[in-house]
């Protein structure tokens, strides 16, 4: 046997196939340009890599955002409550923050005046729409009685009514059978104030030659001791004469607002306290709310809503007289 | 002498649900809404009344109604029994020529009886009081709306009080609500 009888293309061969991978862990790695023979295998494996990147990072940022949205929603809801309960925290707030100002404003009238005041609120209103009286709840139990005078800050409410042991029925100036004795400030003009509609009144029985317009403002007279003296009433808004009869009539529009009522003050006793001494014929102008912590509030004195003839209210103003 | 009592009682019944029905419209409806219009609560009491009972009992309870009603408003007592009168008998008169079985006449005659309340009590004011000069129409009309949206769930608790009774209306003239 012939050691050297090989076959030389199967060496050949051979030594080719061990010597590839020798010559490439050789090969020294140039910084540059792949080769050539690399480019079609990069560019198929950039654009399959690529696809799975993009789909695997749409696939994990939709997942992401899902969950987010989840996360937002529940956030979403919780902020919703949060906020309705804030909301609702707020309004209790801006309530209980006005009641406190309007209570203060009438502390403060309380404690600025002589007259004996009783605090009340309104709890109920009239069955009919075409009568104006409320119900507060202080009656009998609290020293109230019938035909005292009801007032706010403002100007003059009306007067008792019907007083029962716990509650009370105020007769709002407005109401038509209401009737309260009533001067106008700048001529001292007396006339019988009586309600027409919800938001006006009427001056009645003024004397033909009294000397009123429009704008005069309209007080309490003061005359026995159920309103306090000079304490506003409403302004005159018109003043009617007819060609013939013995008197003029006048529309006045309240001081006070009677569907915007909520606290007010029951005349325990006037206190002979005199508003118009104290202010003389100052022009309360219309909105007096801002007055009356201050001195310039036109004060009252002993006064009287159906005045001199001031027993039963209904009677005062005699029907169908115009 | 037990039929007299459970008359009585009927009567009381429905005094007190007249008067329930008036402190909520009087007070509660007053402190959730203030001055919006509320609608007649009251009304259907007298209603059914008016429509299920004879012509005497209906004068009586009409003035039993005013009575109740009287404490809370400033309308004088006999205008209010006037017009809770003219009310009741004018809706027996009307069933008489106009009637069937339904809801919605219940509900079309409380409507028509809150706004001829209001008639009648302008009318009668020329008559025995201060004259309503300046009636507060719009009221009317809002009242006279709402009042029939109450009166269908009114209607079954009146059924059960004359259930309770014995004074149930024979089934010709039973209200389906």
């Amino acid at each position: 046997m012939n050691f050297f009888a090989f076959d030389i293309r199967k060496a050949l061969i051979v030594l080719i196939v061990i010597a590839l991978p020798l010559l490439s862990i050789n090969m020294k790695r140039s910084p540059g340009e792949e080769p050539w023979y690399r480019k079609p295998v990069s560019a198929t494996v950039s654009v399959v890599q690529s696809g799975y990147s993009s789909f695997t990072s749409g696939v994990r940022g939709t997942t992401s955002m899902y969950l987010m949205l989840m996360g937002i929603k529940k956030r979403n809801l919780e902020l919703v409550h949060e906020n309705e309960e804030l909301r609702a925290k707020l309004g209790a707030i801006t309530e209980l923050k006005l009641e406190n100002e309007r209570l203060t404003k009438l502390l403060d009238f309380k404690r600025s005046t002589n007259m004996s005041l009783l605090a009340a609120k309104v709890i109920a209103r009239d069955l009919s729409p075409d009568h104006y009286a409320i119900r507060i709840n202080r009656g009998t139990r609290h020293g109230l009685r019938k035909l005292m005078g009801v007032i706010t800050v403002e100007g003059v409410v009306g007067y008792v009514l019907k007083a029962d042991t716990d509650s009370a029925q105020v007769l709002v100036l407005t109401d038509r059978s209401s009737a309260i004795d009533g001067i106008v400030q700048r001529t001292r003009a007396r006339g019988l104030i009586s309600g027409k509609n919800q938001s006006t009144c009427r001056l009645r029985y003024l004397e033909r030659a009294d000397d009123v317009a429009a704008g005069d403002m309209i007080v309490t007279s003061g005359l026995q001791g159920y309103f306090p003296k000079g304490f506003p009433i409403g302004r005159l808004t018109s003043v009617r004469k007819t060609d013939y009869g013995i008197s003029q009539e006048a529309e006045v529009s309240p001081v006070v607002n009677p569907s915007n009522l909520e606290e007010l003050f029951v005349v325990l006793n006037a206190g002979h306290e005199d508003f118009s001494e104290r202010f003389g014929d100052v022009d309360f102008g219309p909105p007096l709310l801002s007055k009356t912590n201050s001195a310039p509030e036109p004060a009252a004195a002993p006064a009287t809503p159906g005045a001199a003839s001031a027993v039963e209210p209904a009677s005062l103003a005699p029907t169908g007289t115009n | 002498m037990k039929e007299k009592l459970k008359l009585v009682a009927n009567v009381l019944l429905f005094l007190f649900a007249t008067l329930m029905l008036a402190t909520v419209q009087t007070s509660l409806w007053f402190q959730i809404f203030s001055y919006f219009p509320s609608p007649a609560l009251w009304i259907p009491c007298l209603i059914y009344v008016a429509l299920y009972r004879s012509t005497l009992e209906v004068i009586i309870y009409s003035y039993l109604t005013a009575f109740v009603l009287a404490s809370m408003t400033a309308m004088p007592e006999g205008v209010l029994m006037i017009s809770c009168l003219a009310v009741a008998l004018t809706a027996q008169v009307f069933k008489k020529r106009i009637y069937w079985v339904s809801a919605s006449y219940v509900m079309m005659i409380c409507g028509l009886a809150a706004l001829f309340f209001q008639i009648f009590h302008w009318g009668a004011t020329y008559l025995f009081s201060e004259p309503l000069t300046s009636p507060a129409v719009i009221d009317w009309l809002i009242e006279a709306l709402l009042t029939p949206l109450v009166a269908p769930l009114l209607f079954p608790v009146f059924r059960f009080f004359d259930r309770l009774t014995d004074r149930e209306m024979a089934p010709e003239i039973a209200v389906k609500v």
